[in-house]
Formats: C-alpha cells, sequence, structure tokens
C-alpha cells in the first residue's frame, strides 16, 4: 500500500458527523412533498389547467382587442378628416378678404380654390405671385391651411397666351364672357401643388387650343358650362358606360366633340411589368374629322391586385366601337374595389393639327392616401371672377372614382397600420417583459417551483396569443369581407400552427416532467424559450419570405437563397447539436431511453437559435430593401404583420435566450 | 412508520457521508443528502429488489450531483467560497497538536481531491472512503470494470501530482 493510499484510507476514517435532526428534516420534506399535489397529474387537473390557459388567454385577447380598439379609435378621430361638407366658416374663402385682393389682382381669372376644407380647418396665409409685365397672363397663388393635423399647402400657376384671338362662349353666364375675352386664347398651363403632411398631389393640365380646352373642361361634368361655338356632338354614352364597367375607374372623356368628329377605334388595355410596380391601365382612342384626326390617351397606374393573377392584356376593335371582353386582369380589379385608388392619372389629347391637351395627376408616394386625394378632389372646387360656379359639385365624376369600399378599405388599412404600429412600440416591451417571466419560470423550475412556473408560462402564453390570434381573426374577417386569398392560407396555417406549437410545448412540459426529474429542469429551461423562438423565426421567416417573395427580382431570389441556407444550417446544426450532447453525456449513468429521447428532443430545439441568430441577421438587411416598401402599403396585411412579428419580437426572444444561456452554463 | 423513513435511517450516515464527500461542504452535502431521498421517493419503484440498494442510492445520488450541483457549483463558486470553516471533523485518538497536522494534511488532500474530475474523484472516493471494491464501483457508475481500474490508477497518479504542487 503506497503512502497515499494509507493518506486516503486514513481520510476516509475521519469521522464526519452530519448536521443535526438532518435525517427528520428530510422525512418531514418527504411527507409535505407526498401531501402536495403538485407532482399529480389527474385528469381533472389537466383540464382545469388547460381551462384556466383558456380563460387568460380570452381574457388577454379582449383586452388586447379592447385597447387596440380603443386606440385605433382615437387614431381614427385623427386621421380621418371629414368632408361631410362646408361646415367651417372659413372654407368660404370668397368672404376672405385676401382672396378678394387676388380676385382683385387678377380680374376674370379662373382660380381652383378648395370648397371643402376638413374639420377645424382655415385659411392661414396667401401669396399671389405675379411677374411685373404678364400679371394677367402668369400667376402663381398659394394658399396655406392650418389645421389639427398640419399645414396644407396649396398651390396653383396659371401660365396664359393670348396669341390667337379664339375665344370660347361661356353660354350659361353671359355676365362672364367679357371677362374671358384677353385671357384664354391658344395656350393656357395650370399647375395645382396640394401638399399634406408629406404627401403631395400635383395636378397639371395644359391646353393649347381652344376647342380642346372644350373637351378637357368636360372632364368633370363641366361641358355644360362651356361649349364650343363649333357644331358638337355628345359622345356616345354607350362608350363611357362601356368603358367604366369594365375598369371601375372613370376615365375621363369628352363629353363633346366637333359635329363632324366620329370615334373609330378604342383599346383598352392593361400592363402589368413588374409585380411590384402598378398596373397600368391605358385607354387608346381615336376620333377622326374631316380636318382632323384627334388621339386621346388616357393613363392610370393603380395598385396592384393579388400577386400572381396578373397577364397583361388587352383589346381592340376598330371600326364599331365594340370591345373586347375577356379581360381578365381588368375583371380580377373589379373584385377588389380597395385598389381602386389611382397612383396617377394621366390624359392627353393630341390633334393632328398640333392642338394638344394634357391632364396629369402625380403623387410622391406609392399610391396616395385616400383622405389626401378626396381632400383635393372634393375641395377644389372651381371659382371664376366673384361668382363662383359652386352650384355643381366639383369634380362629381372623380368623386365617383371612391366608393365607399375604398373608404372603408383605407380605414381598414389605417387600423392595421396602426395596430402594427401599436405592436412595433408596445409589444416589443411586451414581448420582453413576456420572455423575462420566462426566464424567471425557467428559474422558478431551478428552484423546484414548478407551481409559480407554470402559473408564469401561462400568463406568458395569455398575453402572447392576443398578438397571435388577432392577425389570424384579421384574416379570416379578411377573406371573409375581402375575399383575399392570401389570407386563405396565412389565416388558418397562422392558427394551426401556433395551436400546435404551443400544445406541443404542454405535452413537451408535461411529459419531460414526468419522464426525468434529473434533466427536466434544464430541457424545460432551454425548451420553454427555445421553442418560442423556433417557431416564431421559422413561422416569422417563412410568412416573411412568402409574402414578399416575387419572381425575377434579384432580392427575392437572395431571401429565398438566405431562408434555404438557414434551414440547411439548423439541419447540420441539429444533427451536430445531438450528436455532441450525446458524447458529452455519454458518462451519465441514467442510462435511460427517454433520457436520450428527451436529449435529442431538446437538441432539435437548442439549434434554433444558431437558426434564429442566423435568420434575424441575415433577413434584416433584405427587410430594408423589401420590407419597408411593403410595411408602408399597409394594405397587404401578411408582409406587414410578418414584419412586425420580426421585429417585435426578436429582441425579446434574443434577450431570453442571452439570459437563458448565461444562466444555464450550458 | 414508512419504509422510507427506515431507509433514511438505515442510510443516513454512509449517504451523509458520500455526500459530503462529493460536494466538500456540509451544506451542500445536506441539500444533496435531502435530493437523493427525494429522488428515491420517486423512483423507488425502479430499484430492482435483487440490486444492491445501497448502490443504487450511490448511483442516484452521483447522479444528481453532476445533473444538478456540478452547474450550481459553478454559479457559486463565482460568488461565495466553500465554508471550510463548518466542516466538523474529529478524531479522538489523537493530541491537539497531532490533532492540529493531520487536520491540516487531511484538508490539503480533501482540496486536492476535490480538483479531481468526477469520474476521477468518485470511483476513488467510493473505493477509499466507502470500502466499495472495484465491482460495485462500476456498477454504480455505470461503466466497465476494466474502466475502473484505469480510473482508480489514473486518479491517484492525478492526485499525486495535485498534491505535489500544493507543497
Amino acid at each position: 500500500m503506497t503512502d497515499l493510499d494509507k493518506r486516503l484510507r486514513e481520510l476516509g476514517k475521519v469521522n464526519v458527523q452530519p448536521p443535526a435532526g438532518l435525517a427528520e428534516k428530510t422525512k418531514r420534506r418527504i411527507k409535505d412533498m407526498r401531501k402536495s399535489p403538485r407532482r399529480q397529474y389527474g385528469i381533472v387537473k389537466q383540464i382545469g389547467a388547460v381551462a384556466a390557459i383558456c380563460v387568460l388567454m380570452l381574457a388577454g385577447l379582449l383586452g388586447t382587442w379592447a385597447g387596440l380598439n380603443w386606440l385605433s379609435g382615437g387614431i381614427q378621430d385623427e386621421v380621418v378628416l371629414d368632408f361631410s361638407g362646408p361646415v367651417d366658416a372659413n372654407v368660404d374663402l370668397l368672404e376672405h378678404q385676401e382672396i378678394k385682393e387676388v380676385f382683385e389682382a387678377l380680374p376674370g381669372v379662373e382660380l381652383l380654390l378648395p370648397r371643402w376644407l376638413p374639420q377645424g380647418y382655415g385659411l392661414k396665409n396667401v401669396t399671389l405671385t405675379l411677374p411685373p409685365q404678364e400679371w394677367n397672363q402668369h400667376y402663381t397663388l398659394e394658399l396655406i391651411f392650418d389645421g389639427p393635423q398640419g399645414e396644407v399647402f396649396f398651390a396653383q400657376t396659371n401660365a396664359l397666351n393670348k396669341a390667337t384671338g379664339k375665344l370660347p362662349r361661356y353660354l350659361n353666364s353671359p355676365l362672364e364672357v367679357g371677362n374671358f375675352q384677353g385671357l384664354y386664347g391658344e395656350d393656357s398651363v395650370r399647375t395645382i401643388l396640394v401638399d399634406f403632411d408629406g404627401v403631395y398631389v400635383r395636378l397639371d393640365s395644359e391646353i393649347k387650343t381652344d376647342w380642346l380646352m372644350t373637351m378637357v373642361k368636360s372632364i368633370g361634368d363641366e361641358a355644360e358650362a362651356f361649349i364650343y361655338e363649333a357644331e358638337t356632338q355628345p359622345i356616345p354614352k354607350a362608350l363611357t358606360g362601356f368603358i367604366q364597367a369594365r375598369t371601375d375607374f372613370t376615365l375621363f372623356l369628352p363629353q363633346v366633340l366637333p359635329a363632324d368628329t366620329r370615334f373609330e377605334y378604342i383599346q383598352l388595355s392593361v400592363d402589368y411589368l413588374e409585380r411590384n410596380k402598378f398596373p397600368r391601365y391605358r385607354v387608346d382612342l381615336l376620333a377622326k374629322g374631316s380636318q382632323d384626326r384627334v388621339y386621346m390617351i388616357t393613363q392610370m397606374l393603380a395598385k396592384p391586385t393579388t400577386p400572381g393573377s396578373w397577364q397583361a392584356v388587352g383589346g381592340r376593335e376598330t371600326g364599331d366601337i365594340e370591345f373586347f371582353y375577356g379581360i381578365h386582369g381588368l375583371d380580377m380589379l373589379k373584385e377588389h374595389p380597395h385598389y381602386q385608388m389611382p397612383v396617377s392619372y394621366q390624359q392627353e389629347i393630341i390633334s393632328l393639327n398640333g392642338l394638344r391637351s394634357q391632364y396629369h395627376v402625380t403623387t410622391d408616394a406609392n399610391g396616395i392616401e385616400l383622405n389626401h386625394f378626396l381632400f383635393l378632389l372634393e375641395s377644389t372646387g372651381v371659382y371664376i371672377g366673384y361668382n363662383n360656379i359652386d352650384q355643381h359639385d366639383a369634380i362629381p365624376a372623380m368623386r365617383s372614382m371612391m366608393p365607399m369600399g375604398a373608404v372603408i378599405n383605407t380605414l381598414l388599412n389605417s387600423f392595421w397600420r396602426k395596430w402594427a404600429e401599436l405592436t412595433l412600440t408596445v409589444g416589443f416591451f411586451a414581448a420582453v417583459i413576456i420572455n423575462i417571466l420566462l426566464a424567471i419560470s425557467w428559474f422558478g423550475w431551478q428552484a423546484n417551483t414548478q407551481g409559480r412556473s407554470r402559473f408564469l408560462i401561462c400568463l406568458g402564453v395569455a398575453i402572447i396569443w392576443p398578438a397571435v390570434l388577432i392577425p389570424s381573426a384579421k384574416s379570416i374577417l379578411n377573406l371573409v369581407l375581402v375575399g383575399e386569398p392570401l389570407d386563405l392560407i396565412f389565416g388558418p396555417l397562422w392558427t394551426v400552427v401556433w395551436l400546435l406549437s404551443v400544445v406541443t410545448f404542454r405535452i413537451f412540459q408535461v411529459s419531460i416532467y414526468r419522464a426525468w426529474d434529473s434533466v427536466e429542469e434544464t430541457i424545460i429551461g432551454h425548451i420553454s424559450p427555445m421553442l418560442l423562438g423556433y417557431f416564431f423565426s421559422i413561422m416569422s421567416s417563412l410568412m416573411f419570405y412568402y409574402a414578399t417573395f416575387k419572381p425575377g427580382v434579384i432580392g427575392n431570389w437572395l431571401l429565398l437563397i438566405i431562408f434555404i441556407t438557414a434551414v440547411v444550417i439548423q439541419g447540420i446544426a441539429i444533427m451536430a447539436g445531438f450528436l455532441t450532447q450525446i458524447m458529452l453525456t455519454r458518462f451519465n449513468a441514467d442510462c435511460d431511453l427517454r433520457f436520450y429521447a428527451v436529449l435529442a428532443l431538446t437538441m432539435l430545439f437548442q439549434p434554433s437559435f444558431v437558426t434564429f441568430f442566423l435568420l434575424s441577421f441575415l433577413i434584416v438587411p433584405v427587410a430594408v430593401f423589401h420590407g419597408v416598401g411593403i410595411y408602408n402599403r399597409a394594405y397587404e396585411p401578411p408582409a406587414a404583420i410578418s414584419i412586425t412579428l420580426l421585429v417585435t419580437l426578436l429582441p425579446g426572444i434574443w434577450i431570453t435566450l442571452v439570459i437563458s444561456y448565461f444562466i444555464s452554463g450550458f | 412508520m414508512d419504509y422510507l423513513d427506515l431507509l433514511i435511517d438505515r442510510f443516513h450516515l454512509p449517504l451523509y457521508r458520500f455526500c459530503f464527500h462529493l460536494t466538500g461542504d456540509p451544506d451542500w452535502a445536506s441539500e444533496l443528502y435531502q435530493e437523493t431521498w427525494i429522488r428515491v421517493m420517486r423512483k423507488i419503484h425502479k430499484c430492482n429488489p435483487d440490486q444492491n440498494f445501497e448502490g443504487w442510492l450511490f448511483t442516484l445520488t452521483a447522479n444528481l450531483f453532476r445533473d444538478l450541483y456540478r452547474k450550481k457549483k459553478r454559479l457559486m463558486s463565482r460568488t461565495q467560497p466553500i465554508n471550510k470553516e463548518r466542516i466538523h471533523i474529529t478524531d479522538p485518538g489523537l493530541g491537539p497538536q497531532e490533532q492540529l497536522v493531520r487536520s491540516q494534511q487531511n484538508q490539503e488532500l480533501r482540496d486536492c481531491l476535490q480538483k479531481l474530475d468526477d469520474i476521477y474523484r468518485i470511483p476513488l472516493i467510493l473505493f477509499y472512503f466507502h470500502d466499495a471494491s472495484q465491482q460495485q464501483i462500476a456498477e454504480i457508475m455505470g461503466v466497465p470494470l476494466g474502466t475502473i481500474k484505469s480510473r482508480l490508477s489514473n486518479g491517484k497518479k492525478r492526485l499525486k501530482v495535485l498534491l505535489e504542487v500544493a507543497k
């Protein structure tokens, strides 16, 4: 026996006395635990636990829903402007002293001034700029309106050329005839600019002949006011009705033409160049007279409908005015009324004799806000001199472009955008808190306080679930109300996935708990955040990918590659993690099959950290390219929601993972 | 009296000694001791009647120690040192001076033993402190007999090196 053997033997013989009462204390503790119901998993208790979760979920859902309604209601009150009529005294701009001075400076000049203003708005400032020598030919009038939503900038410029003496006659209001003399001639260029909250609407109108002016003035049902002194004929109602029926847009057609002119040709077509862009609707119209030929080209860009359903279409018929009916894209458009807002509207009338008229409405955004557009269209009436002709609606034809469905959908979109913004702010902190709770629950398991942990888990689920169910409910509603095919997929999918994830989580929680005590705390401690993180990451990225993927765009292929790479890496990580863990734990004596099974399942979710990390970092740049635009266009809810979830829940899950890893020292 | 109470009374001292040697700290030893009995309560149905209960008990203890207390020890070691002052060890056969020297030597040996990896330390503890045979140790550890022989041999070599370094 060596010296070390001897020393070890002697050390083993050293009397080690346990603390007094340790055995009794242990016996008491065991008896207490046997009495405790925490370890029992009776069916009644399971049902009770599930019921408690359901109640919590319901409470959270209703609470969140009520909160969102309350908040969105407040927001909508601010955002949606009241166009119910000229309720504000300040709207009667003709009574405004500065406006009177403008008319005095421009006697007989036709001004376009707002007739209606949103509630609470009033004229703040008027600036008229006149060139010293040509005061009656070229002017710039700038109006600034101030109200609850900030300032609205309204400007118009007008350039006149009185080179020719051929003047239109204003039959209905003889008093005005004289005022036109010397003011209207061959050329007239007008630009109206409305800047509202950073979104501007530009309305360009260029008229090069007096009779074409007649055509242009017919836009907006003002044809009765101007009749060209030559013989005219009305444009067949069948034609205007025909086009409108196929586009659901009001394409502004001349309502009168010179008497000897007749339509020869009309083509209605849709070009859809890229799925990210707006389809372009175009009407080509040719009228032929004895002395002239007149082309009219009307183009309009509108928001896209459901991706994947577009194709270039067109129809052409010469001779008699008939039209090809099988226009797939237009039929699709008709079924989606909330996509009817034009991004730009352009009309050009060209005569072979060199006469030309342009009418152009553009915006600076990917689709103009409806209320901005309404503001312009509904409030811009035509004032001529001091005797305005406001007895008729300003531009009723254009107003018809805004069906009630569009208004409702705009409100819906506004609501969901606000919802997204809400979750970006409140949801971020909520997610952080939830995940901290989950981390605390992990502590709870460590401390063998399962009851509290379970409560915290339930609480966390109850808070998370509304954020999951609301998009699902919205998707279902959207499906019913609007018939969004995408939501047909996303709504149920989203719901089912989350049901599965939570149910799976619960099954794991219970089964693992009962399976092997020694690893339960580790496994549950890891699974609780990781299972959530796994589904959040995969589903968010999957939804994000699906919602943003557009064939033919490089960025989208990049996204696809990233997604596939992440999935492959995840697979490798799962295998590597599993093998590593098996290697690390092979010395454990508790060689129970369930131990390894549970371990394998743990590892299955553990690499999600790697994937999550990878996805999060790589997706962000792509999101910048694709997501921002989609997010701004709140009418694509799946993308907006997935991005919102991604952005909202990422930090919270990250924090949880980091906390878990640091604490567990895994 | 409950069967578990009988088992606790029967294996009270050997289990606590094992816990103490594993943890090196009386507080941790008490905690491990209690947790082990709680686990026994849950897993007693798995104990084979033909199997040596003490061996099964030590297996459970060693696993619990590895699974639970190793991580805890890692965390705790960053915040508080092992409370050596509270270790109550007495040897009535020695005088005060000899007892002091012996106590210092034992503490030195115990410190070095604590520095060993579990795969070496546990066999050494079982072999020298609990008089377990190599076959019993192999069953407790769940590894082949040859592995235990090797670990005992290598464990002593490593311990010797640690003791020399400590001097």
